[in-house]
C-alpha cells in the first residue's frame, strides 16, 4: 500500500487522495477536529483510501479485543507485600524522602548514613535516550535515566555498606526538576566547582557495586542542551553562573559509551559545559 | 464502577501520610498498569517489577502530581517511562513468547480471527513493534484512552501520536497479512 504524502498536490488532482493519509486516519479514529464529511467521501471515492481506512480499523477493533490480563493472586498480595514494605521505609529507601533540600550554592551531592543496612546508590549508568523514540522525528522530550543498581549478584558484597551517596540524578516519570545547584562566578570559580564535581562523581563511581533490589533512583527532566551530550552516559547534572548567564553542566563517564558500570570507574568523568540559553558550549577558558 | 473518594482526592491523602488511601489507589489501577507493563515488557517477571516500580514512583512523587492531568494517565506515564528505563537495561526486544493462556482466543469474537488457530497473539504482535510505537497502540487501542490523554501519557504531541498510531497499525496489519488482500498492497510499505 502506497499513500504518499505530497503537499504540492490539491484536492482536484487526479492523485488528490494520495496525500490524505492523515485524514483518513483522523477518519478511522473519529477524530472529532476533522471535516469528517469530506473524510467520508474521500473514502467513499478512493479505492486506496477506502483500503487504508479498513485497514487502520481493523487492526484498531482487533488490538481492542485483546484479552484482559490482571495480576494473579499471588503476585497481587506479592505486589502488595513488597510496596508495602518498601513504602514504610524498611527496604527500598527513597532518595527523595532522605535528602534535605539543597540550599543555593550547595552542590546537591552527598554523603548519608544509611539508617538501615541498605546500601541503595551506586553504578550510576544514566544513559541519554530519547525516550520518544524519535521514530518520526517528532519527539524531542530527553531525559536521563538513571541507574542505580549494580546488576551482579557480586554487588551484593558491598549491599550491607555502611554509607549511602545520594545524588541528584535526572528522572523523567514525575517530571521534578532537581539537579545540583553550584556556586556561579568567573570561569576560574566555575571551573573549580565542576572540578570538585567532577572529583565526587568518581568517588561516587568506585563506590558501585549494590543488589538489583536495593535501589533508588531519582530522575528529572533536563533542558534542551541534552542533545548535545546524547549517548554520552551522564553521571550527573549541574546548573551555575558563568559571568551572570546560566549554564549547565553534565559530567559524564569518560568513555563516553552509555549503560557503562564498573568497568570505567578507574577512569576520571568530564564535564560538558553549555550555556542554558541557547545550549552553546560555554568557554571556561 | 469506581465509588469512593476520586483518585486525586485519594492522592492527597497519600501525600498526607495515609496508607490506606494509597492501598485504595493500588487497587483501582494495579491491574491495569501490570497489562500495560506485562505488554510493554514482554513477559511477566519485568512486568511484576515495573509495576511495582511504578507504585513505589508514584508514592514517592504523589507530592508532584499537578492536576492537568487525570491521576490515571500520570499513572500511565509513569509506568511507560518505567518500563523504557527498564527495557534500556535489558536491552533488548521481549524474547520470549507469552504464555499462551495470557492470550487465549475470544470465544465471542466476531472478527476473522475468532478460532484459536487463526487468531495470532496480541503479544506476539506488539514484539513486532518498537517500544514507542507499542506503548501507542497498547494505550489507544488495547486501553482505550483518548488520543490527548495518550499523548498527555506519552508526553509527545498529539501528532505524534497519530503519527506512531498510523504506522504502527500498518506494521502490525503485515504481521497481521492484512495486506496480502489481493488489493494491490504491499507488505512492509512505509508511508
Amino acid at each position: 500500500m502506497t499513500m504518499p504524502q505530497d503537499p504540492r498536490q490539491r484536492p482536484g488532482d487526479q492523485d488528490h487522495r494520495l496525500h490524505d493519509a492523515d485524514l483518513v486516519a483522523a477518519y478511522a479514529d473519529d477524530d472529532p477536529e476533522i471535516d469528517r464529511e469530506a473524510a467520508a467521501a474521500l473514502v467513499a471515492d478512493c479505492p486506496d483510501c477506502r483500503s487504508e481506512f479498513s485497514l487502520q480499523r481493523e487492526v484498531a477493533m482487533w488490538m481492542s479485543g485483546a484479552p484482559v490480563v490482571t495480576l494473579d493472586n499471588d503476585e497481587r498480595s506479592l505486589l502488595h507485600d513488597q510496596v508495602g514494605i518498601a513504602i514504610t521505609g524498611s527496604n527500598v529507601v527513597s532518595i527523595t524522602d532522605r535528602r534535605s533540600r539543597p540550599q543555593p550554592g550547595q552542590i546537591l551531592f552527598r554523603i548519608a548514613s544509611a539508617a538501615a543496612a541498605v546500601a541503595v546508590v551506586a553504578g550510576l549508568g544514566g544513559v541519554f535516550d530519547n525516550v520518544g523514540g524519535g521514530n518520526d522525528g517528532g519527539d524531542s522530550f530527553q531525559t536521563v535515566a538513571a541507574e542505580l543498581s549494580a546488576d551482579s549478584e557480586e554487588g551484593a558484597t558491598t549491599a550491607a555498606a555502611e554509607a549511602t551517596t545520594t545524588i541528584a540524578v535526572p528522572f523523567g516519570a514525575g517530571g521534578s526538576l532537581e539537579r545540583a545547584m553550584l556556586p556561579g562566578g568567573d570561569a576560574e570559580v566555575v571551573q573549580r566547582e565542576i572540578e570538585e564535581l567532577i572529583a565526587q562523581a568518581a568517588d561516587a563511581n568506585a563506590a558501585a557495586g549494590v543488589p538489583e533490589d536495593a535501589q533508588a533512583d531519582e530522575m528529572t527532566a533536563i533542558p534542551p542542551c541534552a542533545s548535545s551530550v546524547e549517548d554520552r552516559e551522564v553521571l550527573l547534572t549541574a546548573e551555575s553562573m558563568l559571568d551572570g548567564e546560566p549554564i549547565i553542566v553534565f559530567v559524564v563517564s569518560p568513555d563516553g559509551a552509555a549503560g557503562t558500570n564498573a568497568e570505567s570507574e578507574a577512569e576520571t568523568p568530564e564535564a560538558l559545559v553549555f550555556k542554558i540559553a541557547d545550549c552553546s558550549e560555554a568557554n571556561l577558558g | 464502577m469506581t465509588t469512593g473518594p476520586n483518585d486525586a482526592a485519594l492522592l492527597v491523602r497519600v501525600v498526607e501520610g495515609d496508607h490506606d488511601a494509597f492501598t485504595t489507589l493500588m487497587h483501582r489501577h494495579e491491574d491495569r498498569i501490570f497489562a500495560v507493563c506485562l505488554r510493554i515488557m514482554g513477559n511477566r517477571t519485568s512486568a511484576f517489577d515495573a509495576t511495582q516500580e511504578t507504585f513505589l514512583t508514584l508514592y514517592r512523587k504523589a507530592n508532584q502530581y499537578r492536576a492537568t492531568a487525570a491521576v490515571g494517565t500520570w499513572l500511565y506515564r509513569i509506568a511507560v517511562n518505567t518500563c523504557y528505563d527498564l527495557l534500556r537495561k535489558e536491552r533488548r526486544r521481549p524474547s520470549e513468547a507469552m504464555p499462551s493462556y495470557l492470550d487465549p482466543a475470544d470465544p465471542h469474537a466476531q472478527d476473522q480471527y475468532t478460532s484459536i488457530e487463526l487468531r495470532p497473539s496480541v503479544e506476539a504482535a506488539l514484539a513486532t513493534l518498537t517500544a514507542d510505537f507499542r506503548a501507542v497502540v497498547i494505550l489507544s487501542d488495547v486501553e482505550g484512552m483518548s488520543l490527548p490523554d495518550v499523548a498527555e501519557a506519552l508526553e509527545v504531541p498529539v501528532g505524534t501520536v497519530k503519527s506512531r498510531l498510523f504506522r504502527a497499525r500498518r506494521q502490525l496489519a503485515v504481521f497481521l497479512g492484512n495486506l496480502s488482500d489481493g488489493s494491490g498492497h504491499q507488505n512492509g510499505t512505509e508511508p
